[in-house]
């Protein structure tokens, strides 16, 4: 009976904040539009310049061979200084320079080089352009032998045939954001408490500590995922279109398993916050190691072994691996009992530690 | 003229909320200028209209001659007007020292070379602030901020100094200094402006304007102010009690006081009400509450049978014993015993800082006592206890995003009440306290009267036997406080609830069977109102109030007797222990004057205590 009239109290606090109310609202539907339509990790109309120092047909052809979707070409240069000039200017994200007599040496079979030269102040596009130019430029040069070769390379895409980043995007976008406001929503819904000074008449009522941090707890935890719910059927099913494979309900069972997890972690960030203030600069202070180490941003492989090792302990990465894996693959709950049973383990012990921080520390 | 106002109204939001409602006053050279009244009341805004804080929405405004409206006009005399916000040291700069905060604001004004040092070592000495002048702003207590706040808004000699409650939560000895300096200043020909909410400050004014909602309830000297359009009463005697509930018949200003009936009504009505009931009857000057009262008018509160406690306690409801509570190296109550008995309304009275709320959170079990041991309703373990207690604190005990009825039935069902009991609980009691029209209001909506009645029904929902109030009535109007102490009463008197509730509203001691004053984390008094005002009247005498044109010379002159005497308003408050008054002040080489017996208030007996508790330390 308690615990109902508590988690009643929650809910309808939460829908009177009309802030906080805004942001979740906007966080499930808005921020994840942008981030899947906004930002792609493909090479797109990067723009480029060619240092011809042959000015033959076949440099010609060779520039000619960069397609436009991908690629922009600006024109040519004629020397080193100019090169320079563009990439200082962030005119371009890499020049093509072809050495002299090009054509010559190629025609007559000797070893030519073909330099590309890339600005790497702008990380990840750079990096895309340096491996596509050298692959067409490879294909150009190799091109007459093509038809020769005893091999032939043919690569097959699975579950994202089209190999779109939006996929991957709208549903890492989703993670974040369920993280963000699992951190968030249980903390400040504690803290407010103690900054309004109610914490005091709970702590003289006979409501139970454990009781009252398990209501907010549990309430916070639906309200999430009735939000996810309803991010993964109207923003990324209908609104960006991106396909959802597996079983609605083995994506939310894990999620509710995660929230029980990442609620450990914010009933500790309650604990040690006197004020919303603090609330949110704790919420950023865990939220991006949680993020850094999960795999989200860059592969755990890549990753110092220091931090491969710290990455296990960042309850995103089961939840990652376990939600794309249901999302993209289309796998069920029960072939990602792992990382179900991970998250859950993880969770018991931050949310018994957490309750008890809130206990001691009232 | 320094200021002139005519019909002046401010509103926030644009318009939506009307804060002053059409006030006129003119504050002469010289004057202490009080607003008097209730939070919410509009003296803030009234004092931020004066200063340019805030435009006004209409009327006329004209200070030191010049329109606050026009901003270049005005700003060429902002120099001559000082402004002190409310809440404690809210014009300095925490982290600086008292002297960095005196150098920063005379830098501000251009106060500059000599002229600033001699003015900075004067007004410190003046504050008793010189000694530490090195410490720190943020750590100084409540009463030597707003001192060295007035000292930073008197350093360069303004003409016009405007105080928003300076004296609101400071210790009643700094509360005297503070005055002290004021009347000091008026002597220099400084005119000051101040609000505040206790009424009992009104009599330090020479003119008093009292407010309420926006609008002037009266205006003028404290005495024209106070004036009653009929007699005010005293009934004492054995019967009082029975006087008080046939009172009710004739009057709607009925209160108690202490062992006494106050009312404000003619006599031969009363007379003809009491007849035949053992009873004194006593007319009395009229004070501001008075007049509060008559022109608001009380309704008699009645409270239901399911408002008794479901358990019995001991005789000995809470017993302290030798409480220390520590916070690291800081003693915030020093080794305090008491006894409460069943059925006993008792209050634990001091200044901001004094330990009184810390006092009762270790007995409400949320500190640990460091020594000493709490005993309530019989019981040691906190968890034992629970059900049994109920608690209030002034700003805390309501959801301000949940309704009034969200609020109750949420309180009501942690407290394990069935929720058609809590409904018929609140629809039994929500006329007798107004609250109907309130039920499906927000709390943050609510006016602060309300919200207080409403925390606590609230915490009595679940009928406790022993119910703790934490600074119930602060900032509330006085019918309202009325309104609240009958409830108190009735439980306490009806049902035998114990009920103890801390306060730093003196006046307020009035509502309580016992006291308990503490100054600094001890003990410094404790016994019945009258019996604490008696034993300074033996020590110390009698109180007396004179009126004379020289108020400040024949402060010297008594000092010089060896008569306690300080500036009261534009009066002199005196005590004398043998002999007459009229002799004693001729002697004393005063001329003019007109005298009259005063009443010796908590705020005498408390100053009397810390005192002399200080001295024998």
């Amino acid at each position: 009976m308690k615990l109902l009239v508590l988690l009643l109290k929650e809910f309808l606090q939460f829908f009177r904040n009309k802030g906080l109310l805004i942001f979740a609202l906007y966080a499930f539907t808005l921020d994840i539009y942008l981030a899947s339509t906004g930002i792609d990790l493909t090479l797109k109309r990067a723009p480029f310049f060619a240092e011809d120092r042959d000015l033959s047909k076949t440099s010609r052809e060779l520039i000619s061979k960069f397609p436009p979707y991908y690629f922009k070409f600006k024109g040519y240069i004629l020397n080193d200084r100019e090169t320079q000039k563009v990439l200082l200017n962030d005119e371009a994200v890499g020049v093509v320079v072809i050495p002299p007599k090009f054509e010559k040496r190629l025609l007559r079979g000797e070893k030519v080089k073909v330099g590309v030269i890339v600005n790497g102040a702008e990380v990840s596009s750079s990096y895309l352009f340096s491996a596509y130019a050298t692959r067409i430029i490879t294909d150009f040069l190799t091109g007459g032998l093509a038809g020769k070769l005893p091999f032939a390379p043919q690569v097959r895409i699975f579950f994202n045939q089209d190999a779109s980043s939006r996929i991957f995007m709208a549903y890492s976008e989703l993670l974040t954001v369920i993280t963000l406001l699992l951190l968030l929503l249980p903390a400040s819904a504690l803290v407010l408490e103690k900054e309004r000074g109610n914490i005091e008449m709970l702590l003289i009522s006979p409501v139970n500590t454990t009781l009252f941090t398990v209501a907010k707890s549990v309430s916070m935890g639906a309200l999430v995922l009735i939000l996810t719910a309803l991010a993964l059927k109207i923003t990324i099913e209908k609104v960006v279109g991106v396909p959802f494979k597996g079983e609605f309900l083995d994506f939310l069972t894990l999620t509710a398993a995660y929230a029980f997890t990442t609620t450990g972690l914010s009933l500790f960030i309650a604990s040690v916050s006197e004020n919303m203030l603090q609330v949110s600069q704790l919420t950023i202070l865990i939220l991006i190691p949680i993020l850094y180490l999960s795999g989200n941003w860059t592969p755990i492989e890549a990753m110092p072994k220091a931090f491969q090792l710290l990455s296990n302990l960042s309850p995103l990465k089961y939840y990652i691996e376990g939600a794309l894996s249901i999302a993209i693959k289309g796998m069920s709950l029960s072939q990602v009992k792992g990382d179900f049973f991970k998250l859950l383990i993880l969770g018991g012990i931050l949310f018994g530690s957490g309750t008890y921080l809130i206990r001691r520390r009232g | 003229m320094v200021v002139e106002s005519e019909n002046l109204q401010v509103f926030y939001k644009k318009g939506k909320v009307k804060a002053v409602k059409g006030l006129s006053f003119k504050v002469k050279e010289g004057e202490v200028f009080i607003f008097i009244g209730p939070d919410g009341a509009g003296k803030s805004s009234t004092l931020k209209a004066v200063c340019g804080v805030v435009n006004y929405a209409k009327g006329k405004l004209k200070v030191l001659g010049k329109d606050p409206k026009k901003e270049k006009e005005f700003n060429k005399i902002r120099e001559k007007i000082s402004f002190m916000p409310q809440g404690l040291g809210r014009n300095l700069y925490k982290k600086l020292s008292v002297e960095e905060n005196i150098d920063f604001f005379a830098s501000l004004y251009g106060v500059e070379g000599e002229e600033k040092e001699r003015r900075k070592e004067l007004l410190l000495k003046a504050t008793g602030l010189w000694e530490f002048k090195e410490r720190q702003a943020g750590k100084l207590s409540g009463g030597m901020m707003q001192k060295l706040g007035m000292c930073c808004a008197l350093i360069h000699k303004p003409k016009l100094l405007v105080l928003d409650e300076p004296t609101t939560g400071v210790d009643p000895l700094s509360r005297r200094e503070l005055w002290k300096l004021i009347y000091g200043y008026v002597k220099e020909g400084i005119t000051v402006m101040v609000a505040t909410s206790y009424l009992d400050e009104a009599e330090r004014g020479s003119r008093v304007l009292l407010m309420k909602g926006g609008r002037e309830l009266a205006q003028g000297t404290p005495e024209e102010v106070a004036k009653t359009k009929k007699p005010v009463l005293i009934i004492e005697g054995e019967d009082y009690l029975k006087a008080y509930e046939k009172l009710w018949e004739v009057s709607n200003t009925v209160r108690i006081r202490g062992e006494k009936v106050r009312v404000v009504e003619e006599k031969d009505k009363v007379e003809k009400a009491l007849s035949g009931l053992n009873v004194e009857i006593k007319e009395v000057e009229p004070e501001i509450e008075d007049l509060f009262i008559e022109k608001v008018g009380l309704k008699k509160v009645e409270i239901s049978e399911s408002f008794k406690p479901k358990t019995e306690v001991p005789q000995d409801a809470v017993v302290v014993e030798k409480v220390v509570k520590a916070f690291g190296s800081f003693k915030a109550v020093k080794g305090v015993s008491f006894k409460v008995k069943r059925g006993e309304i008792f209050g634990v009275l001091g200044p901001n800082g004094a330990g009184k709320t810390t006092l009762i959170k270790t007995i409400l079990g949320l500190y640990e006592p460091t020594k000493g041991k709490v005993v309530v309703a019989g019981k040691t373990d906190r968890n034992e206890i629970k059900e049994i207690i109920g608690y209030m604190s002034q700003k805390f005990s309501l959801y301000e995003d949940l309704t009034v009825k969200e609020n109750l039935l949420l309180w009501g069902s942690l407290y394990g009440v069935p929720l058609k009991e809590i409904k018929e609980k609140v629809k039994e009691t929500a006329p007798t306290l107004g609250l109907e029209e309130y039920e499906g209001k927000l709390v943050k909506e609510l006016p602060l009267g309300i919200k207080q009645r409403v925390s606590l029904l609230s915490a009595l929902l679940h009928s406790p036997a022993i119910l703790f109030l934490d600074e119930p009535t602060s900032g509330v109007d006085p019918a309202e406080r009325e309104v609240f102490w009958q409830v108190i009463r009735e439980l306490s008197r009806k049902f035998g609830t114990t009920v103890i509730t801390t306060t730093h509203y003196l006046d307020e001691a009035e509502y309580c069977d016992r006291l308990l004053l503490m100054n600094r984390g001890e003990v410094i008094a404790l016994g019945k109102p009258q019996e604490l005002k008696e034993k300074v009247k033996e020590e110390v005498g009698k109180a007396y109030l004179m009126y004379t044109p020289y108020p400040f010379e024949a402060v010297e002159k008594l000092k010089k007797e060896g008569i306690t005497a300080f500036i009261y308003g534009s009066k002199v408050k005196l005590f004398l222990k043998e002999g007459k008054v009229e002799e004693a002040l001729k002697k004393a080489d005063i001329k003019e004057f007109k005298v009259r017996e005063g009443e010796i208030t908590m705020e005498d007996v408390f100053i009397y205590e810390v005192e002399k508790s200080s001295r024998n330390s």
